[in-house]
């Protein structure tokens, strides 16, 4: 008897322990699809995939690896915005003549125990304006450019009216309307590995294109820079929402508002950010895809025995900026060992089975090691056999 | 030297923990990524108190085998911070979070070990 109760127990606690790490909470659950449910087919011309105006999460993550982002305004104002070990950024914003006229920081660390953005903007006449950030906007480092210089605009932190929130910034209560992307006359995003893009406005007087049609208008030229060479370039044309890319040796192509009509148009406004960050994914992706290969034609069919460690070991590839599962020691020394890491799995398509299948890459095991003998060091970046670790 | 007892609360304090981090991951813990005890400062926090309480537990039943008992609550909660990791996904780094969770977890309960062998003689005396 007792050992039919024993056996019972050892059924209910396996049963508890397998439910309580798949259970999740009943607003998750009620949100998964119910079987027998009617497909919803989409109808051409509806807009699929993205919500019109926001962002997604493959641009944030692309943002998230751009190190430095210069713009240049048409007044001479230069903003630079960069970012931190820590996550948080700075923008600092000079005259045509090179002088300081404000910094501007955000800080994104949690604030008096919440988890506010703290922002803060100081002018070189010393007054300083603190704010917290609007829930509704997700500071990036273009943001971050275009906030700073919209205070320098309003008066600075000085504005005796008071400030408000309009469109996803700060502004001085009573100021009149502005848009600062006209006022960039350049952007320079400076990305991860070597590469990075500038982008230039221009105009476009009775460009041919493709032999069928010229292109005028308001035009933004951006160029893709990979160690100081100059490896592709992309065109944005905004009268005639046409864009056209060629990565010599990646990719070349053109995506014209026709085109685009299939997914109810281009689902947000075109301006330079997001031309520079585009540009970067061309080359990005196309890369890491040619260099991963393509996986229908030239991955085998797994076997039996990786079938079942896949079973055991779930196969999440995904990369998270910073230190993946340990994410509480983001804003430590040790994030250095997670950042190069991440760069080496990016470098050569790892994912986290190379460090139990060690004999299918080499260059991964080389990129653990380091890992591990980073962590072993204490961040130094010298390991943990060096005297003087600090 | 195996207690299945020690081991079986070791597992649940881990379980409990990643349970209520579960649920009140972002209001609690301030969490940003997926929950798991590690992603989150406050979570570290709670899942150390969690296996300190639940180290003194098994260390009290039988204060001459504080040690044994406190390392199998630490082997329990290890084998459930396991399980959980790969039910929730490991990630890039995940042999150096299990290297970090093996030392929380050992630490927490060798130290609520030490604490209830501590409060039952202080109770003899």
């Amino acid at each position: 008897m007792m050992a039919i109760l024993r056996r019972a127990l050892w059924l209910v606690l396996i049963v508890a322990a397998v439910g309580a790490v798949t259970w999740r909470p009943p607003a998750l659950a009620e949100a998964q699809a119910q079987s027998g449910a009617a497909v919803r087919t989409a109808p051409a011309g509806h807009r699929v995939g993205a919500t019109p105006g926001k962002k997604g999460a493959t641009d944030y993550w692309l943002e998230s690896q751009t190190t430095r982002l210069t713009a240049k305004y048409n007044d001479g104002t230069t903003a630079v915005a960069g970012r931190g070990t820590d996550g948080n950024f700075e923008t600092k914003l000079s005259d045509r003549a090179g002088g300081d006229v404000g910094r501007f920081t955000v800080n994104r660390a949690a604030a008096d125990g919440g988890t506010d953005t703290v922002l803060h903007y100081a002018a070189r006449s010393g007054e300083a304006l603190y704010a917290y950030g609007e829930a509704n906007v997700r500071p990036t480092l273009a943001w971050a450019n275009t906030q700073a210089y919209s205070l320098s605009k309003d008066g600075g932190p000085a504005a005796a009216s008071g400030f408000e929130w309009r469109n996803g910034l700060m502004r001085r209560r009573g100021a009149g309307a502005r848009d600062v992307e006209q006022q960039l006359a350049e952007l320079h995003t400076e990305w991860s590995g070597g590469l990075s893009v500038r982008t230039a406005r221009g105009s476009a007087v009775n460009l041919q294109w493709n032999d069928r049609r010229s292109l005028n208008g308001e035009l933004l030229v951006s160029r893709l820079v990979r160690d100081g060479v100059q490896i592709g370039e992309a065109n944005w044309f905004a009268k005639e929402q046409v864009l056209i890319w060629n990565i010599p040796g990646v990719t070349a192509g053109s995506l014209t508002a026709e085109q685009m009509k299939t997914y109810g148009g281009w689902p947000f406004k075109p301006d330079a950010e997001w031309l520079n960050l585009q540009t970067l994914a061309f080359y990005h992706f196309k890369t890491a895809k040619d260099r991963q290969g393509a996986v229908a034609a030239r991955t085998p069919p797994p076997s039996r025995t990786r079938q079942v460690l896949d079973l055991l070991v779930a196969p999440v590839q995904a990369n998270e900026p910073g230190c993946d599962g340990l994410h509480w020691l983001d804003g430590t020394v040790l994030r250095f060992c997670c950042d190069v890491h991440d760069r080496c799995y990016e470098k050569y398509g790892c994912s986290s089975r190379s460090w139990w299948q060690f004999w299918s890459s080499w260059t991964c095991d080389l990129c653990n090691a380091g890992a591990v003998f980073c962590f072993a060091g204490g961040g130094n970046g010298k390991g943990p056999f060096h005297p003087f670790p600090f | 030297m195996i207690r299945w007892t020690s081991v079986l609360v070791g597992g649940a304090a881990f379980t409990v923990a990643h349970l209520v981090q579960t649920l009140v991951w972002q209001t609690w813990f301030h969490g940003s990524y997926d929950p798991w005890f590690l992603n989150s400062g406050r979570a570290v926090v709670f899942t150390v108190a969690l296996l300190v309480v639940a180290g003194a537990i098994v260390s009290a039943a039988d204060w001459r085998e504080s040690i044994v008992r406190g390392a199998n609550a630490a082997a329990g909660a290890l084998a459930a911070m396991i399980i959980i990791l790969a039910v929730v996904g490991p990630g890039n780094l995940f042999p150096i979070v299990i290297a970090f969770g093996a030392v929380i977890a050992v630490t927490s309960t060798g130290a609520g070990a030490l604490a209830g062998w501590g409060m039952h003689r202080t109770m003899k005396t």
